[in-house]
């Protein structure tokens, strides 16, 4: 899926391309979009698996208020990917069905 | 013609209270003032830990209790998340190893099998400790329960034998006749019965005030911390060697009472308390005293950095000036009762304080001695 | 960090607020979840027909970008990416940043905005299924396709505009659908009433056809509603509006596949027969919008519920005080309006705070108060039908509030 040719498409241009790293995939996208539109425009719109089922969940608000987008960033969990802006680098995973906690909080 | 009784209250005391009594040959009538579970059981932790606790009378119930805990479910018919993972009282210093190890002694010679262990043995037990934990007590008996799900089952099982339950039903004045409790007025509405069983921990003293029977349980704040919710990270309860020290009121460097305990829910939440404070009825939640809860809780559990937390609350526990509860008859006024007081302990003592009520109004004697836990204890020292 | 005034949300309402201020002299900090100040305004784009010919697009975002230059000139300091968390007595503000951990203040003005209804459609939890304003966030603002091929369930003048927003972006949009009537959607799935509500958009229309039917629906001529409804499809600008047809399964494994429809009576109830099964890869809900007012538990600010204005809202007085000495609201937290409302409440919550401190006059007050009336007057789409209505009962409860003897000085 590419950017949407909208008015206001100059500004998405200015942008600097970087890349990421999601589940273990190396994606593009620009600097200080948020994660989860950069997701969107690399066509990924699952971002977590239900901790209690393990269904998959994408974004439903897209403005912070339903936690359904979240993601492990840079190793820390829980950031909600339609609020956490995209860097360099980012390395961004699923968080996923709950199972035992020394699968998640190692180091 | 039946014994009749009533009961004030509906938290896990009440609740249970009215279970046992429904178990004998007794027309139990519970009121309570807003719903089950309104008060201290909902905002409590879910702890049944025994070696928190102080050798003496209240561990001798709670022994006796814990051990009714194990077969609850199965008599209740329903799920309390009854679990017995064991527990731990964290130590990070050498003054609270010296502590823990004199406690400890008196515990293995109360009959309690804890035992302290290393660093390395608790990490083993729990890999998430932070490597500044030098040792830990353990002992595998300490377990926890749901307090709400537990009044709730306690209340079903109340009404199969026939309990009658009144909700929103706030007990306006307790009705004497020549130093005789004989009902209660609810409701603008009278009801008689040969016993009255007062169950409603903090408020007691404003229930008793009425016939002017002061009884000294004032309310105790605990302010409690909830997580998201996690992989299964806990399956044991967690103390630090603070939590005994504030809880037993030692050291002035702690105005809030801070003292660490740490619980999983069943849907993964973790429960962080606490605090201890005297406020009066003062519901609020206090941002030093969250921010204080959480850094020793990332103290000791280095992940929860980065865990966020979805919400704190605030509960009363009913303090008695002497950490036992009262569990008396009031001399002063035939038939009448009172359950409360148990600050800390409710949820672990429930069970044996239905039972030891149940059978001190239906047969006046217990296996139990129970001076201890006489209301006397305070009346006869203020004269 | 001490100030004068801490202002909870960057959208329209809490910028034109700290504008104000400022101009008097306040120090002001504006606090926002998201990262970047503007609010809902950074998504809204569309056409206003009670603007001038040659200055009829609404662009939310060149709006935000210009107020908050302004508000950036005048010392306005914004805090993005941060919640706050707690707010303790008259005022300290605590917040998530790394450095600021609290802000001391005099007064507080909450502009939170609103909050989408959610609306349960069996397999809403799907990947794929997402809300009307994540649709236009993803669209407008961070110019993503959210899906190929898009359903919307609920038709309202925000799907509507959402709609045409996505079609103009290039999006297949195929048509706008009801939920499954339940008691959960309400009156949302009772065709007669959603035609009604769309007679308050019709204007934004350019569709002849749409502002045709408008008009009979204005005219509250309810056998000729009905009669429009047997049609069962109106189009606006070329999208379909089924006002007869619901889903009532949303399907898929892992991510939306399609979803399964049925027909609807006149009345709003399911019939029996005809069950469609059409190809998506993404729905868009959209159940309403609902004050979000749990910032104005931190400050034990009392609430109401006024369904004409939205639901539960703080209770507030025509110069949009509180219950709480030195709280006040703006925006769609007092009741769901559009952002021109939100704007010149901003600025009558900014007066009415100056004028307690008695650093502005009366009459710029009340000046203030006469601007939303017009703004009201002027608004392009009406969300809540009553909202006249709705604020009269607001400001009886309030005198209620105010007899009652708990009043504010």
């Amino acid at each position: 899926m590419k950017p949407v040719n909208l008015t206001n498409q100059v500004e998405v241009e200015q942008l600097k391309k970087v890349s990421f790293i999601f589940n273990g995939k190396c994606l593009t996208g620009y600097k200080g979009q948020p994660i989860a539109a950069a997701l969107f425009a690399n066509g990924i719109r699952t971002i977590r698996y239900c901790e209690v089922t393990g269904e998959p969940r994408g974004i439903f608000c897209g403005i912070g208020h339903c936690f359904e987008c979240r993601a492990t960033v840079n190793g820390i969990p829980s950031k909600r990917t339609c609020l956490t802006l995209l860097e360099e680098g980012m390395i961004v995973s699923s968080d996923k069905k709950i199972g035992s906690g020394a699968d998640f909080y190692e180091s | 013609m039946k014994q009749k009784v009533i009961v004030i209250g509906g938290g896990i005391i009440g609740t249970s209270v009215a279970y046992y009594l429904s178990k004998k040959d007794v027309e139990v009538t519970l009121f309570e003032a807003k719903d089950i579970a309104a008060g201290t059981t909902s905002s409590c932790d879910r702890a049944i830990m025994l070696q928190s606790k102080k050798p003496g009378p209240t561990l001798e119930l709670a022994l006796q209790s814990a051990k009714m805990y194990t077969t609850l479910e199965l008599e209740l018919e329903a799920d309390l998340e009854y679990q017995k993972g064991g527990g731990m009282i964290l130590i990070e210093n050498e003054h609270e190893l010296n502590v823990m190890t004199e406690m400890v002694k008196q515990q293995n010679q109360a009959g309690l099998n804890v035992s302290i262990i290393n660093g390395g043995h608790a990490r083993e037990i729990n890999p998430l400790l932070s490597k500044n934990i030098i040792a830990s007590t353990w002992w595998s008996e300490d377990a926890e329960i749901n307090p709400m799900s537990t009044a709730f089952a306690f209340v079903k099982a109340a009404q199969r034998r026939n309990a009658k339950i009144k909700l929103n039903d706030e007990v306006q004045a307790l009705l004497i006749e020549k130093n005789r409790v004989v009902g209660i007025k609810a409701n603008k509405e009278n009801y008689y019965a040969d016993n009255i069983v007062v169950c409603t921990g903090v408020w007691t003293k404003k229930v008793l005030e009425t016939i002017e029977i002061d009884v000294p349980i004032i309310p105790r704040k605990g302010e409690i911390l909830v997580t998201e919710r996690l992989p299964r990270v806990l399956d044991c309860n967690i103390l630090s060697g603070s939590y005994i020290a504030a809880k037993l009121q030692k050291g002035n460097d702690n105005p809030y009472g801070i003292g660490l305990a740490i619980g999983q829910t069943k849907s993964g939440s973790l429960l962080i308390g606490g605090s201890r404070e005297f406020v009066g009825f003062d519901h609020s939640t206090n941002s030093k005293v969250i921010r204080e809860i959480a850094k020793r809780a990332i103290q000791v559990f280095p992940f929860l950095k980065h865990v966020h937390l979805i919400r704190t609350f605030s509960g009363f526990r009913p303090f008695t000036p002497d950490n036992l509860p009262i569990l008396s008859e009031v001399p002063e006024v035939a038939g009448l009762f009172i359950a409360a007081g148990h600050e800390g302990d409710g949820i672990a003592l429930a069970p044996i304080t239905g039972k030891l009520m149940a059978e001190m109004i239906c047969e006046q004697k217990t296996d139990f001695e129970m001076k201890p836990f006489s209301i006397e204890r305070f009346t006869k020292n203020n004269c | 960090m001490k100030v004068d005034v801490v202002i909870i949300g960057a959208g329209p309402a809490g910028i034109v607020s700290s504008i104000e201020l400022a101009k008097r002299g306040l120090k002001t900090v504006v606090i926002d979840e998201y990262f970047k100040p503007g609010g809902r305004l950074l998504g809204q784009l569309y056409e206003d027909p009670n603007l001038p010919k040659e200055n009829r697009q609404w662009n939310g975002k060149v709006i935000a970008s210009q107020l908050i230059d302004e508000a950036v000139a005048l010392g306005v300091t914004f805090i993005c990416q941060t919640t706050v968390w707690k707010i303790e007595e008259s005022f300290i503000v605590y917040i998530t940043d790394k450095d600021i951990k609290e802000i001391h203040a005099k007064s507080i003005i909450l502009a939170t905005g609103a909050l989408e209804k959610a609306l349960p459609v069996p397999g809403w939890t799907k990947v794929g299924v997402i809300s009307v304003g994540a649709a236009q966030t993803f669209t407008n603002l961070h110019n993503v396709k959210v899906g190929e091929r898009i359903l919307f369930v609920g038709i309202d003048p925000l799907s509507i505009s959402v709609a045409i927003e996505m079609k103009n972006s290039g999006i297949d949009v195929l048509g706008m659908v009801l939920p499954t009537p339940s008691t959960l959607s309400g009156f949302k799935s009772d065709p007669k009433t959603i035609l009604e509500s769309l007679a308050l958009v019709s204007n934004l229309a350019p569709n002849k056809l749409f502002r045709f039917f408008g008009k009979f629906v204005k005219g509250k001529i309810s056998s000729i509603t009905l009669s429009i409804l047997k049609y069962n499809l109106i189009k606006i600008n070329g999208i379909p509006i089924f006002l007869r047809k619901a889903v009532t399964e949303i399907n898929g494994v892992h991510e939306v596949e399609s979803v399964t429809i049925r027909e609807l009576s006149t009345k709003g109830e399911i019939m029996q027969g005809k069950v469609e099964t059409l190809v998506v890869d993404t729905v868009c809900i959209s159940g309403g919008l609902l004050p979000l007012v749990d910032s104005t538990q931190l400050v034990n600010c009392k609430l109401v519920d006024i369904p004409e204005i939205g639901g539960i809202v703080p209770l507030h007085n025509k110069y949009l005080k509180t219950t709480v000495n030195g709280v006040y609201v703006a925006g769609n937290i007092t009741g769901i309006e559009g952002a021109k409302v939100a704007m010149a409440q901003g600025k009558l919550a900014a007066l009415s705070l100056l004028n307690d401190l008695q650093l502005v006059e009366q009459a710029e007050l009340l000046e203030a108060y006469d601007l939303v009336e017009e703004a009201r007057k002027a608004s392009p789409i009406l969300f809540q039908p009553d909202i006249r209505k709705g604020r009269n009962i607001m400001q009886e409860k309030w005198e209620e509030y105010c007899a009652s003897g708990s009043v504010v000085s």
